[in-house]
C-alpha cells in the first residue's frame, strides 16, 4: 500500500478491531482517539475533522451508544489537535504524548456531558475516576505509539540522525 | 651335470634374493622416501573430484532434509497452537457444564465475539441472535454467576449489558441474613448495594444472590460478595461495596436463558 490515505484507513480499521478485543476498553484505552490525535496534528483542518468523524463513527456503530456521541467527541479532539499544530513539535515523543492526553481529556469530558444528557453516564465520582483512568492509560499507549512513530519518521526523513 | 647346474643356480638366486630385501639399500630407501608421499599425493589428487561430488551430494541432501524438517517443525508448531486453543476451550466448556440447567431448559451457549469499543459502556456481543430465539431481557449467566442481560437483539448477534454498567440493576438477597436490596453497577468492576436500611445485618464476605424479584433473573444466581460496608451520606442507608461474582471481561462463553427461567 503506497497510498498514504489507504494506509491510514488500514490502520484505523486495525485499531478499531483491536479496540473491541477483551480488556482494551476495560483498561480505559482508546486506540481510535490516539489515531485521531496523531493523524490530526499532521493534517489540514477539514481533513483532521473527517478522520475524527470516521474514527468516532466506527466506535459509535460498534458501541451501545448509536451514532453521535463518539463522532462529536472525536471531531472535537481532532480540532484541538489541528489548532495546536503550531504549539506541538511533532517529532518529539513528550509533546505528542501531552497532545494525546489533552485530546483524551477533552474527548472524555465531552462524552460525559453528552452521555449524562442521555442518562447513560455515571455520576461525578465514578465518572472522574473513569476519565482519569482512561486519560492515563490512553496517554501511556500514545507515548508508546509516538515513540515508534517518531523513530520511524526520523529513519525515513532524516536517516543520519536516526 | 644338469643337477649340479640347477643347484648352483638356485643357490645364486637365493643369495641374490636375500640381498634384495626392500629398504635395505640406501638408493632404495631414498627412492621409497620420495615415492611414498608422491604416491599419496597423486592418490589424493585423483580422489579429489570424487570427494567433491560426494560432498556436494551430501550438502544437497542435507539442505533438502533441513527444508523438510523446517516445514515439519512449522506444521507441528501450528498444530500445537491449535491444540492449546482446543485445550483451553475444552477447559472453559467443562467449567460451563458445572452449571445445572433443567433438561427442558432452552438455555443457549453463546460465545463472546466482541467487546464494546467505548470506555463508557460495559457491553459485549454474543454470537446468538434473533434466529436463535434470543429475546431482549434474557438473563446471561456463567457457572460463577450473573453476567448481565440482553438489551439488543440482531440477526446472529445479541448485545449484553453487563451488571457493572451504571444503568444495570439486579434485585438481590443476602444468603446469610436474607436482607434484600438492589445491586447497581458503578462502571468500574464494582457494584453498590442500594436501598438497605442502616440497621440491616450485612457483613463483609456475605454472598449476594438474585432474589427473583426483578422479573428478569431467576432466583439463586450468585451476583457478588460484600467487600466493604459503611453508612450513606444521609445516615439512613448502608453504603455497601460488592465485588461481582463474575469477571465478565474474561468470559469467553456464556449461557443465555429465557426470561424468568428457573435454575435448580
Amino acid at each position: 500500500m503506497r497510498n498514504p490515505t489507504l494506509q491510514l484507513w488500514f490502520w484505523l480499521a486495525v485499531l478499531v478491531l483491536l479496540q473491541t478485543s477483551p480488556g482494551i476498553s476495560d483498561l480505559g484505552i482508546d486506540l481510535p482517539l490516539v489515531f485521531t490525535a496523531l493523524v490530526a496534528v499532521r493534517s489540514r483542518f477539514l481533513e483532521a475533522l473527517a478522520w475524527g468523524a470516521a474514527a468516532g463513527l466506527a466506535q459509535d456503530l460498534l458501541s451501545q451508544s448509536g451514532p453521535g456521541p463518539h463522532v462529536s467527541a472525536c471531531m472535537a479532539a481532532a480540532a484541538l489537535a489541528v489548532l495546536s499544530q503550531k504549539l506541538v513539535f511533532r517529532e518529539r515523543v513528550s509533546t505528542q504524548t501531552a497532545l494525546v492526553a489533552a485530546c483524551m481529556v477533552l474527548h472524555q469530558v465531552w462524552l460525559w456531558f453528552v452521555l449524562r444528557w442521555t442518562l447513560d453516564a455515571p455520576l461525578t465520582p465514578v465518572a472522574l475516576d473513569l476519565i482519569l483512568r482512561s486519560t492515563l492509560a490512553t496517554s501511556a499507549v500514545g507515548a508508546l505509539v509516538s515513540f515508534f512513530l517518531v523513530a520511524f519518521r526520523r529513519q525515513r526523513l532524516d536517516p543520519p540522525t536516526a | 651335470m644338469l643337477l649340479l647346474l640347477l643347484l648352483v643356480g638356485s643357490a645364486l638366486m637365493l643369495r641374490l634374493s636375500r640381498r634384495r630385501v626392500p629398504g635395505t639399500s640406501t638408493a632404495e630407501r631414498g627412492a621409497q622416501a620420495l615415492w611414498i608421499p608422491a604416491g599419496n599425493l597423486i592418490h589424493e589428487l585423483l580422489g579429489l573430484p570424487e570427494d567433491l561430488i560426494r560432498n556436494l551430494n551430501e550438502i544437497s541432501r542435507a539442505r533438502q532434509e533441513n527444508e523438510r524438517l523446517l516445514t515439519e517443525v512449522s506444521d507441528l508448531r501450528r498444530e500445537l497452537s491449535a491444540q492449546r486453543l482446543v485445550e483451553a476451550d475444552n477447559l472453559r466448556l467443562r467449567e460451563l457444564l458445572k452449571l445445572k440447567i433443567p433438561r427442558q431448559s432452552s438455555a443457549r451457549l453463546g460465545e463472546v465475539v466482541s467487546h464494546d469499543p467505548s470506555t463508557w459502556y460495559a457491553t459485549f456481543l454474543v454470537n446468538l441472535g434473533k434466529d436463535d430465539g434470543i429475546e431482549t431481557g434474557s438473563p446471561v449467566v456463567t457457572p460463577q454467576g450473573v453476567v448481565g442481560r440482553v438489551i439488543e437483539v440482531f440477526p446472529g448477534r445479541s448485545r449484553v449489558l453487563l451488571e457493572e454498567e451504571p444503568s444495570s440493576s439486579v434485585a438481590v438477597v443476602d444468603v446469610r441474613s436474607r436482607v434484600r436490596g438492589i445491586a447497581v453497577g458503578t462502571g468500574k468492576h464494582r457494584l453498590k448495594l442500594r436501598y438497605v436500611a442502616a440497621a440491616s445485618d450485612v457483613e463483609s464476605g456475605d454472598l449476594l444472590v438474585t432474589s427473583g424479584m426483578g422479573g428478569v433473573f431467576p432466583r439463586g444466581l450468585p451476583v457478588g460478595t460484600v467487600v466493604k460496608k459503611g453508612l450513606s451520606e444521609n445516615g439512613l442507608n448502608l453504603d455497601v461495596d460488592v465485588a461481582p461474582a463474575v469477571d465478565s471481561g474474561s468470559s469467553d462463553f456464556v449461557y443465555i436463558l429465557q426470561p424468568q427461567e428457573g435454575l435448580h
